[in-house]
């Protein structure tokens, strides 16, 4: 460890690293704008000066740019020296000449880093008087606000942008001191993860627009620590409230999962917590005298479990958005026997295949072991739009050839601009099979988007030479470009990498084959490689914690099954919407023969429209739960505040007020994984408690004055650590659990984050980075995913050449249910349609933007009876080339809708516009 | 003895000497305009409200009773939603008034404030706003911040460059 001098004291820091992260993680304050954690040092912004002395006889010192100046031992450094201290406050003094009178109209104000660095680096008073340079903004999309007066030219969005993220449309203009940092022109900004320049901007340029809808002040905001529920990689996030609006999300550092980003569902996906569609009171319908009539929340109970009392036909179905205390909860209330899924069977299996897998062959890997990694094969996933944030680990993975070149020359990784300069187009090895395009496809180096069943012989083909002796390489010639040669291309590529990693997904109406192949593969890879891993993605937030709960596989097909024998009475609905698995007529025509529905939820979905009871539950942001990610990991999510009127948690509904800790303790004894469960949650004998809410926040005796004037005590929280008020020990001070909220004295931005870990890039002081329920698997065991066989896939039923084989394609704002009900995303979500390759719809008869009647076709070669509102399910053509022939996609909510089981076949005809014209009339 | 004599003049000589006590409310005491009394939101010079919801206030407050809510004009302008002063918490200490970057939130010399239900002493934002300046004629923030508002177009406000066209080569 190199012993360092700053200001006459010696340090032992981390060798490898920079003078700037040195001095972040010995806590000592020096201003920096352009450095980042995950972006690292180009030294441009003349911030972090110091001074560095040749040698112990040196007095005068010369200044040096702490982030470009690697640590070594024995160097003297001095950050209070006057010389130092001056030129930091003359740049920073330059800096905001420019900047605007606009504080108290900005966002950012009161966490931002401007604001902070400013005060840290001596800069009190203004003493330029001169104009101050202006600039017109742009319009960025429905989340992203710009104001380009506010700029400090620190370059850090275009380098997070382009460099990190991958996007390409911001993009800096101009020169010296006009440079403008925006799009060609205004417009929706094109990244799924632009959300993140809100918090790498360290102003107000780029703020959260949907937060600025109802602001509120960073102080005045009560925050826990909680775990994002729009997919399934579980990105650990800060939720924000004040009186009873959820403000905004904001990322919650996790070094193994999301790191510094979010995606853009996750960080502007919760406006659904305050829809005008939430519930908020308990209902019962009256048959009788044709009302709904509102309960009060015993008589709700009462009623509750009055329809409960005949055990007889009854039916409960849980949610894969749902907690597993609220999963667990109704199993145990309805018995195992009773409980289903919400998950087709094909899924259900798949999900149980995974978990076998995690289990007994290979553990799960995490994100920041995909960003280390060198060598990937994303099979089948469109990751993009199913789990993003896998897609920008992905991304990172691929700079790792870089890096390692530049080390080789003794350029260091933090050294981003250098590292950039030779790099050139250096990447790592990403290679994709997949049925269509996706956003990965300009950095892959191999795409393959052939039909499924020839996406299958090539993964058999690589499985089968990464098994083979490697010496056995000198093989008989290989025709260029034949599956033989990209098999062996990709395996060499994998063989050759220190940590290879297989990406893959479950998703609805996937072919299962693939998927099951993928695992095979995996397994064959992680058997030769001990640092191989498996990423895979799963379809919502608690899919594996609930196929964990059920143990005996009982899934939607078979309640849809049930349903139509009318073998079921009594039907519980746990937040999750049936009519997004089945069709609408279909589906009303199964309700209505049930006698008594009951409805836990916190949306009214069109599900919660048909109940005859509805209990209206809470959502994430409003209790506690523990949530396992696609890697089996269980985290718990802290409630961020109390749930308003009659909302209380789903579990406290169906236990009828049993302590949130007993449920933990029951629910920890019912697989051997869980067994640990409780320590997630354990209260500790500390005398203090942490407060949700900052020490500054503001007004406590006015806000809830128009209702009473009197004040109203705060909930107590006797569930966890943290209480709803600022009693309890600030977020700062408390270094036991995880933070409530970001804050240090001085440091009011979310770069205070250093203040709160060890090392740079270590985790948060306290934070619990959750429990992986199989870290260890063995590999010699066997599992269910290799023995299937995976050798063909089925081919389309053989009467019929018209039938194309139909497969999903996702999207980000289309299909996932809770984002689905926000406005902003809503407004970016695609206009659904169908979508073939030119020569396909050349043989097919069919051009762009058709209108077309689709069928669809069992895996026996029957067709399926289309409903009665074909006309209105019809869907425009679009022709996109990257699709393989005999391959149509559909939108993955509508394939799902379709509820065919198993593979499926499509059929389509174009709409006869003349003749529906005359049908209209 | 000579000691309570003196004392017993100087009660004697009281006796002549003008009274101190006012009869109030019908004599008004004399109240200087910097005096801390009953809270005030101002408007612009042009009319319209000056608060733009930055919270300073309420942030300062040493007891709280402040409580707003920002939201947004058709015009591009922050303004308050709602404006709550609880009167029954407010100690007229004045820091709202320091601490106001657009000179909008003001103290006043009037503090006849009482009331027989305490849930009167809650002001909301009508109950605040007045039609002047208050004590500072001229400010006007817009005309200051960068912040761009219908009427007031980039590089219009005072001491500002017009926009920069980014697509000039001139050095």
């Amino acid at each position: 460890m190199p012993e360092i001098n700053i200001d006459g004291k010696t340090y032992q820091v981390a060798a490898g690293k920079n003078l700037l992260q040195a001095c972040q993680e010995l806590k000592l304050q020096l201003p920096y704008f352009c450095w980042h954690p995950a972006l690292d040092s180009v030294g441009s912004c003349r911030q972090c000066a110091v001074l560095m002395f040749q040698n112990d006889e040196d007095t005068r010192g010369r200044i040096t740019m702490a982030c470009m100046t690697a640590v070594a031992d024995g160097q003297r450094f001095s950050i209070e020296a006057s010389k130092a201290q001056k030129f930091r406050q003359l740049c920073i003094e330059a800096t905001m000449t420019g900047h605007p009178h606009d504080c108290p109209v900005c966002e950012e104000a009161g966490e931002c880093h401007l604001q902070d660095m400013t005060l840290i680096s001596g800069h009190i008073e203004r003493r330029f008087q001169g104009p101050k340079r202006t600039h017109k903004n742009q319009y960025l999309g429905p989340f992203i606000n710009h104001e380009m007066n506010r700029c400090i030219a620190c370059y850090r969005c275009v380098r997070y942008y382009r460099d990190y993220s991958g996007g390409t449309d911001l993009n800096v203009f101009a020169s010296r001191n006009n440079v403008y940092f925006g799009r060609a022109e205004a417009g929706i900004l094109d990244s799924e993860f632009s959300g993140n320049l809100v918090e790498v901007c360290p102003t107000g340029v780029f703020t959260d627009k949907t937060y600025s809808q109802h602001y509120s002040r960073k102080w005045d905001l009560q925050s826990s620590p909680a775990v994002c529920v729009h997919c399934s990689v579980g990105c650990n996030i800060f939720p924000a409230e004040r009186d009873g609006i959820l403000r905004r999300v904001t990322n919650r550092y996790h070094p193994d999962l999301n790191g510094h980003f979010l995606c853009d569902r996750g960080r502007f996906g919760y406006d659904f917590v305050n829809h005008a569609k939430r519930t908020e009171h308990a209902w019962q319908r009256n048959n009788s005298s044709q009302t709904t009539e509102q309960l009060t929340s015993q008589q709700a109970l009462d009623s509750f479990s009055s329809y409960l009392g005949n055990t007889e036909q009854l039916l409960a179905i849980g949610s894969s958005r749902s907690s597993l205390e609220n999963n667990f909860c109704l199993q145990s209330l309805v018995g195992a026997e009773n409980f289903y899924s919400d998950n087709s069977a094909q899924l259900e299996t798949q999900l149980h295949n995974l978990l076998c897998y995690y289990r007994d062959i290979q553990p799960s890997s995490d994100l920041k072991k995909l960003e280390a990694s060198d060598a990937v094969l994303l099979i089948g996933a469109d990751v993009t739009q199913s789990a993003p944030r896998i897609a920008l680990s992905i991304r990172q993975m691929i700079k790792n050839a870089g890096i390692a070149k530049a080390a080789t020359i003794g350029v260091a990784y933090w050294s981003a601009a250098e590292v950039q300069n030779i790099r050139q187009d250096l990447k790592s090895p990403l290679h994709i099979i997949s049925n269509h395009s996706t956003r990965l496809d300009d950095v892959a180096c191999s795409i393959d988007n052939s039909h499924p069943a020839q996406q299958l012989a090539l993964i058999n083909k690589i499985c089968s030479y990464l098994s083979e002796d490697k010496s056995s390489d000198a093989e008989v010639s290989i025709q260029e470009n034949s599956i033989a040669a990209r098999a062996k291309a990709i395996s060499q590529d994998l063989l050759r990498a220190e940590k290879p990693f297989i990406v893959t997904d479950i998703h609805a109406g996937q072919s299962v084959e693939l998927f099951v192949a993928s695992l095979k593969l995996s397994a064959i890879l992680y058997r030769q490689n001990k640092h191989a891993g498996l990423i895979c993605a799963v379809p919502w937030a608690n899919s594996l914690g609930l196929a964990l709960l059920n143990s005996r596989q009982q899934n939607l097909d078979s309640v849809l099954q049930r349903l139509e024998q009318r073998t079921v009475k009594t039907l519980v609905i746990l937040e999750t919407d049936l009519y997004r698995y089945c069709p609408t007529e279909k589906m009303d025509l199964l309700l209505a023969d049930v006698a008594n529905i009951i409805v836990l939820d916190h949306l009214i979905t069109p599900s919660a429209e048909q109940a005859d009871l509805l209990l209206p539950s809470a959502s994430f942001a409003e209790q506690h739960g523990s949530w396992v990610n696609f890697e089996a990991r269980l985290q718990n999510s802290v409630k961020c505040f109390t749930p308003a009127k009659q909302r209380r948690p789903a579990h406290r509904w169906l236990t009828a007020n049993t302590p949130f800790h007993s449920i933990v303790k029951d629910l920890s004894g019912v697989a051997d994984c869980l067994s640990d469960l409780p320590s997630l949650y354990s209260i500790q004998s500390a005398d203090f408690h942490s407060a949700r809410k900052t020490v500054r926040e503001s007004g406590r005796t006015a806000l809830h004055s128009y209702i009473d004037i009197k004040d109203i005590q705060p909930e107590i929280d006797l569930d966890s650590n943290y209480q709803h008020s600022q009693e309890g020990v600030a977020s700062n001070l408390d270094a036991s659990q995880s933070p409530a909220y970001i804050w240090s004295p001085g440091w009011n931005s979310s770069e205070s984050l250093n203040q709160f870990q060890h090392s740079v890039s270590g985790a948060i002081q306290g934070a619990h980075p959750g429990l992986l329920l199989f870290a260890k698997g063995q590999a010699d065991s066997t599992c269910v995913a290799e023995n299937q066989p995976a050798d063909s896939i089925k081919d389309p039923p053989a009467d019929s050449k018209s039938l194309l084989r139909a497969l999903p394609y996702q999207h980000i704002f289309a299909d996932e249910e809770l984002s689905s009900y926000v406005a902003n995303i809503k407004q970016l979500s695609p206009t659904d349609s169908i979508k073939i390759n030119a020569l396909q719809a050349q043989r097919l008869g069919l051009v762009a933007n058709q209108l077309l009647d689709y069928c669809f076709a069992a895996a026996n070669g029957s067709l399926i009876e289309n409903n009665q509102t074909q006309r209105t399910a019809a869907l425009p053509l679009s022709i996109d080339d990257s699709i393989a022939t005999g391959v149509v996609l559909l939108p993955a909510l509508l394939l799902q809708r379709a509820a065919v089981s198993g593979d499926c076949w499509l059929k389509l005809a174009a709409i006869d516009s003349a003749a529906e014209e005359s049908a209209d009339a | 003895m000579k000691s309570q004599l003196k004392t017993l003049a100087k009660v004697l000589k009281h006796s002549f000497s003008s009274l101190d006590t006012v009869q109030y409310p019908e004599q008004q005491p004399y109240l200087a305009p910097r005096y801390r009394g009953r809270i005030v939101l101002t408007r612009d010079p042009d009319g319209v409200e000056r608060c733009v919801a930055c919270n300073l206030c309420a942030t300062v407050c040493p007891v709280d009773c402040i409580a707003l809510q920002k939201t947004e004009l058709e015009d591009g302008r922050w303004i308050a939603q709602t404006f709550d002063i609880n009167f029954a918490r407010c100690i007229m200490c004045g820091f709202c008034e320091e601490a106001c970057p657009t000179h909008a939130i003001q103290l006043t010399p009037d503090f006849e404030m009482a009331e027989y239900d305490r849930q009167n002493l809650l002001y909301r934002k009508e109950h605040l706003l007045i039609d002047g300046t208050g004590k500072y004629h001229d400010y006007n923030f817009y005309q200051i911040s960068g912040k761009q508002i219908a009427g007031k177009a980039k590089g219009a406000a005072d001491n500002e460059l017009p926009p920069v066209d980014i697509k000039s080569l001139l050095p």
